[in-house]
């Protein structure tokens, strides 16, 4: 420490000497005057360096709020209040992480006091385990509870179990023996609404009956549905991911991550799902689980207190969210490090490991479908796949990408004129047409019908003997004495051709609705629609290749592998490589979206199709626009998220983006001592920036660090509440020691507790390219401009991603949120 | 990409200072994993009869238990319905005390009615032995010959569950049992009734409970409101949240003598949250459009 010191004081000397000797070019700038500020100035920093207590200088950066060393200062006691964010702003990592190392260096000192303060510690370490397990264990219940729940309720549109109310069709069926092989899911306990009300199971009548009450029950949902969400948590709409990410790049949106969007949200999912809307619950499942991981730190302090430390709970949290969404705990970690994440340290990764382990063991053990995993179109297979299958599966990948940007550019278009018309201005309406909508063109039609997941599964499971779909309807020679295990390439019967043209039309409706759908303002998710569009074309492509395959099996491509009475082609196959080509094109996802799929598939054999197809739809994708949809939707509404894949590449400087700009006003700053309470009260309530810096004098322009608005707020309204003879003509004082005042004067204000005492700086000349890269790595909120030593302006995030909008000709002002 | 130069260090630096914090879980970790990795590596599961002896014996539970008697069933069945009324109570209270969200006295209550939620979800799997309704084995037997494919259903243990059990009668003569069989595929399948019916019973009343909220708030509260106080409240709510954090302990400190004041206090505080959320989302479309 003390060498430390004298390296201090030397260092101080030093540049004094220099700045004394070498100061021609100082005169030139500023004249002798400012020449003497400065010896007084550095005369000052002198003192500092002498009176500084070793631990003080870990303490500077940040706000550090419990300094030991001013023990006469009234305010260093923590403020409450300071330290923290409003709604709407970005937080400063840097800061954040500084004040975790801080709070862990002091439990850890104290540790060996007594074995109190040594459980404490303990409890201290364990708590980030312990968060991600309570969040694991219950964002796996909310999901068993949203699996079951949306499962009934989507059956409830089509009849009901008399015998116990409860059961969802399948269920209800469970235990009757008078299912047969053609008419699975028939029982006489499972009464659908026409044989209730108007007494016949068959008939056009029913028919009618039938239609009238899907429609009526999807109505009725996502009617409830969209007004609980308005009347309790508007903030529990959308699917939530664009919004997780810029949370978790360190944005503060209150509110967004509470008990009541939580409850909403887990409430009306079920219902949005069950009203047969084209969307998913896996977005939103992630979502929810970041509300349980949000919850659950606000038990531990060392969470709670900290926005940074948050956020790695977030991380784990959206992990566990798409872990009980798909079965797919790998793919949830790598979900979290590709798709959500900003901050990604080797410790949240182990932690995101296990939440997605605890998640995945409770939806497990609550065992929603009935078949012992975790999702429903969990599907086995283990036939092998050919070489010249890649075609295809690129074909499927081309198809994907083309499907993503498609949907993309539409989806936005449609958001934006729901942002700016006055059409965004009947939500609830919308909902209910769009319901309407979908409900009367989904119900002819049987593969529509179906809950998506379901048509998912459907599509997914190959044709083997057991099968008896329309789609499976193939053509049988009747000597079937010899079927062995998977059934030889076969004709398709008429029940497949009819099948394909319904498929084709249920992948144009699903196309048009899913625009229209996402983005209403119900929960809705983006997955398994786009799986479902994929899977309806890649089975379309699989039969088509089967059947090519069956009629022209002397083709030089396929006669190496497809023989007659061979089984060389399966269209489930297709069907998820297309689901998996389509979610790649949307989303822009890779290695999470191809792990994701290798674990509802749990065959290792198909990941170079897998590989091939995702790859193919980024590819095509990014040709037509760099961005997947969740960025996509973060640009339209303008949040402040600086993503990590994009690359600055423009020659601009510092001084080119700082603020003020050359016309405007010259920078809002304080002086460490000669401002009165009055003045900083007036240059908060006159401007609005979120931050000033603080200089040594008007003369100098010297920086002394970086204060809050918010801490000065909060402080100052402390101080007149608590601190006796605080006036508006006190005197505030940032610096180490108060200036010698008149002695009628009342008694100074000191506020060097929140002072940043470290800030960021760049010299004017730095290329944004390392700027860019300062802010992106650092997660900073803002960085100080500095010219020949002396305070320039400012540049903040948002100047960042206002420069970089306007670099890619995009209007600058659509990012919002000042 | 993601985490170069800077990031890594400061990313690095609390898991190599919080040493003891980093490794002791880390050990802790394969404890509870060990489960999953047993019931991921079931291969294939239902048709083999190896996996499903092998996942007998690791199963503590239901299946290490004999068939139960009906009686039994009848009993754990009771038994069921008091686990189905813990949650439901504890569901209503949730949102009731949710409902009047806010003081900081409150916000570890809540947390621990969630837990208990929560846990009392994972009890009922864990509790619910197999009643006969619980399980079943299905057998899928497939068009053979001039037998037209058949669906058999019937409630046998694990072991049973084969087709040489499950089908009855058996549709084909002594000689051609084998190779009938060889194409029927048998699957033994739980499920807990008791699960279902709690989760949809605490939906439902949710829900219910919910509505009942919304058309109180709709329809009765602005009758029983005087509506400028109402305004008044809302103004005073308004100047203060700005400086929230500090101004919460002195606004709710004087004023808030009552237990009902207190909550009034929370639930105009939440009120006034929503309609904030409410103007962002749906009037100045900043967010989620």
């Amino acid at each position: 420490m003390e060498s430390e010191q004298l390296f201090h004081r030397g260092y101080y000397r030093n540049s004094y000497n220099s700045i004394t000797s070498a100061s021609s070019d100082e005169e030139l700038l500023d004249g002798a005057g400012v020449i003497m500020d400065f010896q007084t100035s550095e005369d000052d920093n002198l003192l500092d360096g002498d009176t500084v207590v070793g631990t003080h200088y870990t303490m500077t950066n940040g706000g550090s709020i419990s300094s030991s060393t001013h023990l006469l200062d009234l305010l260093d006691e923590p403020i409450p209040g300071v330290g923290t964010y409003d709604d709407f702003h970005t937080i400063d990592w840097v800061r954040e992480r500084c004040k975790d190392r801080e709070r862990h260096r002091r439990i850890n000192s104290k540790k060996k006091e007594s074995a109190w303060e040594m459980t404490k510690s303990l409890y201290d370490a364990w708590s980030g385990w312990l968060v991600v397990t309570l969040t694991g264990l219950a964002s796996g219940a909310l999901a068993g509870l949203i699996d079951i729940a949306a499962d009934w309720m989507t059956d409830l549109k089509e009849g009901i179990c008399l015998s116990a109310l409860w059961y969802n069709h399948e269920q209800c069926c469970w235990g009757s023996n008078e299912t047969t092989f053609e008419e699975r899911d028939k029982c006489p306990q499972w009464k659908t609404w026409a044989e209730l009300i108007i007494g016949q199971a068959e008939g056009p009548g029913s028919y009618i009956m039938n239609y009238i009450m899907y429609i009526f029950w999807a109505l009725s949902f996502a009617f409830l549905a969209v007004s609980l969400v308005k009347v309790f948590a508007p903030y529990a709409c959308g699917s939530g991911i664009p919004e997780i990410k810029t949370i978790l790049s360190g944005f503060i949106i209150r509110g967004y991550l509470g008990k009541w969007t939580l409850m909403i949200k887990t409430i009306t999912l079920v219902l949005a799902v069950a009203s047969g809307l084209s969307l998913g619950k896996e977005g939103p499942l992630v979502h929810v689980a970041c509300c349980c991981g949000n919850i659950f730190s606000y038990l531990f302090p060392k969470y709670s207190t900290n926005e940074a430390k948050k956020r790695e709970v977030l991380s784990a949290a959206s992990a566990a969210g798409v872990s009980v969404a798909f079965g797919a705990p790998i793919g949830g970690v790598l979900f979290s490090l590709e798709e959500v994440s900003y901050y990604f340290p080797l410790k949240t990764l182990w932690r995101s490991f296990f939440a997605a382990l605890v998640a995945a063991f409770v939806l497990r053990s609550i065992n929603p479908f009935g078949n012992s995993r975790l999702v429903l179109f969990y599907v086995e297979y283990h036939t092998p796949w050919y070489l010249f299958e890649l075609f295809p599966f690129i074909l499927l990948g081309v198809f994907g990408g083309l499907w993503g940007a498609f949907f993309i550019r539409a989806n936005i278009a449609w958001c934006r004129r729901r942002k700016s018309t006055t059409f965004g201005k009947y939500p609830v309406l919308e909902v209910i047409v769009v319901a309407a909508v979908t409900a009367v063109a989904a119900f002819p039609n049987p593969y529509t019908r179906l809950n998506t997941s379901e048509l998912i599964k459907e599509l997914f499971t190959d044709c083997g003997p057991l099968e008896s779909s329309s789609l499976c309807d193939y053509r049988n020679d009747m000597n079937a004495s010899k079927i062995v295990d998977d059934l030889p390439d076969r004709p398709a019967g008429l029940g497949v051709y009819s099948a394909i043209w319904q498929l084709c039309l249920a992948l144009i409706f699903k196309i048009i609705m899913t625009v229209f759908t996402f983005g209403i303002k119900v929960p809705s998710g983006l997955f398994i629609p786009s799986m479902a569009i994929g899977a309806i074309a890649g089975r379309i492509v699989g039969i088509a290749v089967e059947q090519l395959a069956y009629y022209h099996h002397d083709w030089f491509i396929f006669k190496e592998w497809c023989e007659v009475g061979a089984d060389c082609i399966t269209p489930g196959l297709y069907a998820m490589v297309g689901a998996a080509a389509c979610l790649g094109g949307v989303t822009r996802m890779t290695v999470s979206l191809v792990v994701i799929v290798f674990e509802l598939t749990g065959g290792l054999e198909y990941i170079v199709p897998l590989m091939a197809a995702v790859m193919t739809s980024k590819w095509v994708g990014d040709a037509f626009g760099r961005e997947g949809i969740y960025e996509a939707h973060i640009r339209l509404n303008g949040y402040p998220f600086l993503d990590a894949k994009e690359e600055f590449t423009h020659t601009t400087l510092a001084a080119d983006v700082m603020r003020p700009r050359r016309s405007d006003p010259p920078l809002a700053v304080l002086t460490q001592d000669n401002m009165t309470v009055d003045d900083i009260e007036n240059m908060i309530n006159e401007t609005s920036y979120n931050g000033f810096p603080v200089i040594m004098s008007k003369e100098s322009q010297r920086l002394v660090g970086f204060a809050l608005r918010r801490d000065l707020t909060i402080a100052i309204e402390s101080a007149r509440k608590k601190q006796e003879g605080t006036v508006g003509s006190s005197r505030v004082c940032f610096a180490q020691h108060t200036p010698s005042l008149p002695a009628e004067s009342p008694r100074p204000l000191k506020l060097r507790s929140i002072l940043d005492m470290s800030p960021f700086t760049v010299t004017d000349h730095t290329p944004m390219e390392i700027v860019v890269d300062i802010f992106r790595k650092l997660g900073l909120r803002q960085c100080l401009v500095t010219h020949n030593g002396r305070l320039l302006g400012i540049i903040t995030k948002k100047d960042i991603l206002r420069h970089m909008a306007q670099t890619a000709n995009q209007d600058p002002a659509s990012i919002m949120f000042n | 990409m993601r985490e170069g130069g800077g990031t890594r260090d400061g990313g690095r630096w609390p898991a190599l200072s919080g040493g003891p914090e980093a490794r002791g879980p880390a050990q802790e970790a394969p404890r509870p994993g060990a489960p999953v990795w047993l019931w991921k590596s079931r291969p294939g599961g239902e048709g083999s009869a190896f996996a499903d002896q092998a996942w007998k014996t690791q199963d503590p539970g239901p299946s290490s238990h004999p068939l139960p008697v009906p009686e039994q069933g009848g009993s754990l069945r009771g038994r069921g319905c008091c686990v189905a009324a813990r949650p439901f109570s504890a569901s209503v209270f949730l949102f009731q005390v949710g409902g009047l969200a806010g003081p900081e006295s409150l916000r570890s209550m809540k947390l621990l009615c969630l837990v208990a939620v929560v846990g009392s979800l994972l009890v009922p799997p864990a509790q619910a032995n197999k009643s006969s309704e619980d399980i079943r084995c299905k057998c899928i037997c497939p068009p053979y010959r001039n037998i037209s494919g058949h669906i058999y259903n019937q409630n046998v243990s694990q072991k049973d569950c084969n087709c040489l059990h499950v089908v009855e009668p058996m549709p084909v003569p002594g000689h051609d049992v084998e190779a009938y069989c060889l194409l029927c595929e048998c699957k033994y399948e739980e499920r807990s009734t008791t699960t279902i019916k709690v989760i949809i019973v605490i939906y439902l009343s949710v829900v219910g409970a919910l509505l009942l909220y919304m058309a109180f708030l709709m329809l009765v509260d602005p009758l029983i409101r005087k509506p400028d106080a109402y305004t008044e409240r809302l103004h005073n709510e308004e100047e203060s949240e700005d400086a929230r954090s500090v101004a919460a302990a002195t606004f709710s400190g004087p004023r808030a003598n009552t237990v009902l004041e207190r909550v009034e206090g929370a639930q105009q505080r939440w009120k006034l949250q929503v309609q904030e959320q409410r103007k962002t989302v749906f009037d100045r479309h900043k967010m989620l459009s």
